[in-house]
């Protein structure tokens, strides 16, 4: 058992830093977005288009980890457009493609990113963080994490960079290790949700029942938040 | 996005022509394209909606049928928009696209639908979940227009799916609300409002309550109340003569619009 704990704390700082060189591209693509907004008075769309380059980068960059990434706008921001996201996804041929979806509030379809919990949480907080897993209907349409990190002019949060993650991406990192455990063991966030799991009667979007969360790591301390109230349980029992 | 969801390439191109045609008779009905207005070049507004021509052109045609636009050929010619004068006229012509047994057969297919995510949302939702569906029952019960209450109601519906886990249940809520456009909202006064509104709580109580069983059956019911509603509007149709002009078409076991598939 003790060198399956320090596997899965193996595994802890495996996945720590993979999401951790993610988070350092969507700083830097951050970083580009506060100069780009710092510079101008009046912001429109176009303004945004030089962030493209870096948005690509990350795409070829992380390819089978990042499925699309770009910066969306706080209401406001853009005196051409209310919301904008700049965003794009890889398709299967490997050039990115533009998201498109609805920003129009009396639209049925109407997409306000605002309250999305890769927005709200890094405004409310002002620190990086990672939603989910959630169904991204939005995007990716399909079971995805989301990295965000906040875009900040003074004190005020004008935007969010952000990455979606597919579920089904990382459990190509995660499981490989877990199958190497003999007790069923799940991967879950802090809401007890299953992100992977060696157990079949324990598939990734179960919830694990808050008695059941004992974590088998050690409390150990990566160094962003979200990531570290992730949680290894051992469901053998469950 | 909803757009994408509902356009993948799987869905067989005539469901394709009557989404797209019932999205963009939506828009008109709702005003986002006004009367008289001029759509882009065929090949325009088909990359625009992300179809090929062809499927467009079917979609035109339906809302030619409809009379919601006309074409004008010449130099000055295009797609024009025609909106209608009265809007229960309107909610006749969506409605007349569907035979009785195309409502039951969709109220059959999104029971399914919203009693397996209400069922599995009940099971794996978690707190900050279940805090956004009840805030969207919120929105539901203070919502007034027709345009409100459908929005409301449809992500609640995405919500409820989304909670549970599952992308494909998501995607096919999803694309049947697409397909059901607003009419499970139009002509809804506001008692039948409040009970919609009511029946939701129930449903969002029993999710949160970790009942799957009956938020199953709930969400069930919800659904089956809806297709007794659009059937029994749709049979007015028939006894109201609505169907007189389409009389022809009706003949042959179809009625209009499903005409074109």
């Amino acid at each position: 058992m003790s060198s399956q704990v320090r596997t899965a704390g193996e595994l802890f700082g495996d996945l720590v830093r993979a999401f951790g060189r993610v988070f350092a591209d969507l700083d830097a693509l951050a970083e580009h977005a506060r100069k780009v907004a710092a510079t101008s008075r009046t912001l429109v769309r176009d303004d945004l288009v030089p962030l493209r380059e870096g948005i690509f980068d990350i795409l070829t960059r992380h390819r089978g980890l990042v499925a699309g990434t770009g910066i969306v706008t706080a209401p406001g921001l853009l005196a051409d457009a209310p919301r904008w996201l700049e965003w794009w996804w890889m398709k299967s041929s490997g050039s990115p493609e533009e998201l498109r979806v609805n920003l129009d509030p009396a639209a049925p379809d109407f997409f306000d990113y605002t309250r999305a919990d890769w927005y709200a949480t890094p405004e409310r907080v002002g620190e990086r963080h990672v939603a989910g897993p959630y169904v991204d209907y939005a995007c990716t349409n399909d079971y995805a994490v989301t990295l965000s990190t906040p875009i900040r002019r003074g004190k005020r949060m004008v935007g969010v960079a952000a990455a979606d993650v597919l579920v089904s991406s990382l459990e190509r990192h995660v499981l490989p290790v877990l199958s190497g455990f003999d007790r069923a063991v799940a991967l879950t966030n802090a809401d007890g949700r299953v992100i992977a799991s060696n157990s079949p009667t324990w598939a990734p979007g179960y919830r694990v029942p808050t008695a059941a969360r004992t974590s088998l790591v050690a409390k150990h301390r990566p160094h962003h938040a979200s990531i570290e109230s992730w949680l290894l349980v051992d469901v053998e029992a469950s | 996005m909803a757009v994408r969801a509902i356009l993948t390439p799987s869905d067989e191109p005539i469901s394709r022509a009557r989404m797209i045609a019932n999205r963009l008779s939506q828009a008109i009905r709702l005003g986002l394209i006004r009367d008289r207005e001029q759509f882009p070049s065929e090949a325009k507004l088909a990359e625009q909606l992300s179809v090929s021509t062809v499927t467009l052109r079917e979609a035109l045609a339906t809302l030619r049928e409809q009379g919601l636009v006309t074409t004008r050929r010449g130099r000055e010619g295009g797609t024009f928009v025609q909106a209608p004068a009265d809007p229960s006229q309107w909610l006749g012509q969506r409605l007349r696209q569907f035979s009785t047994q195309d409502l039951r057969d969709l109220g059959d297919h999104r029971a399914a639908i919203a009693g397996m995510a209400a069922f599995l949302a009940a099971q794996r939702a978690v707190a900050d979940e279940i805090a956004d569906l009840r805030n969207q029952v919120e929105r539901l019960r203070a919502a007034r227009t027709v345009n409100e209450r459908h929005r409301a109601d449809t992500q609640l519906s995405i919500e409820i799916a989304a909670a549970a886990q599952s992308p494909r249940l998501t995607h096919e809520a999803l694309r049947l609300r697409a397909e059901v456009g607003d009419l499970l909202w139009l002509q809804l006064d506001d008692a039948e409002h409040a009970a919609s509104v009511l029946a939701r709580t129930h449903l969002v109580d029993a999710i949160a309550g970790r009942e799957p069983d009956r938020a199953r059956l709930l969400a069930e019911q919800n659904v089956t109340a809806e297709t007794i509603r659009l059937l029994s509007l749709r049979m007015q149709c028939y006894s109201d003569e609505l169907v007189t002009d389409d009389h022809d078409i009706a003949v042959n076991g179809r009625v209009s619009g499903a005409g074109t598939a």
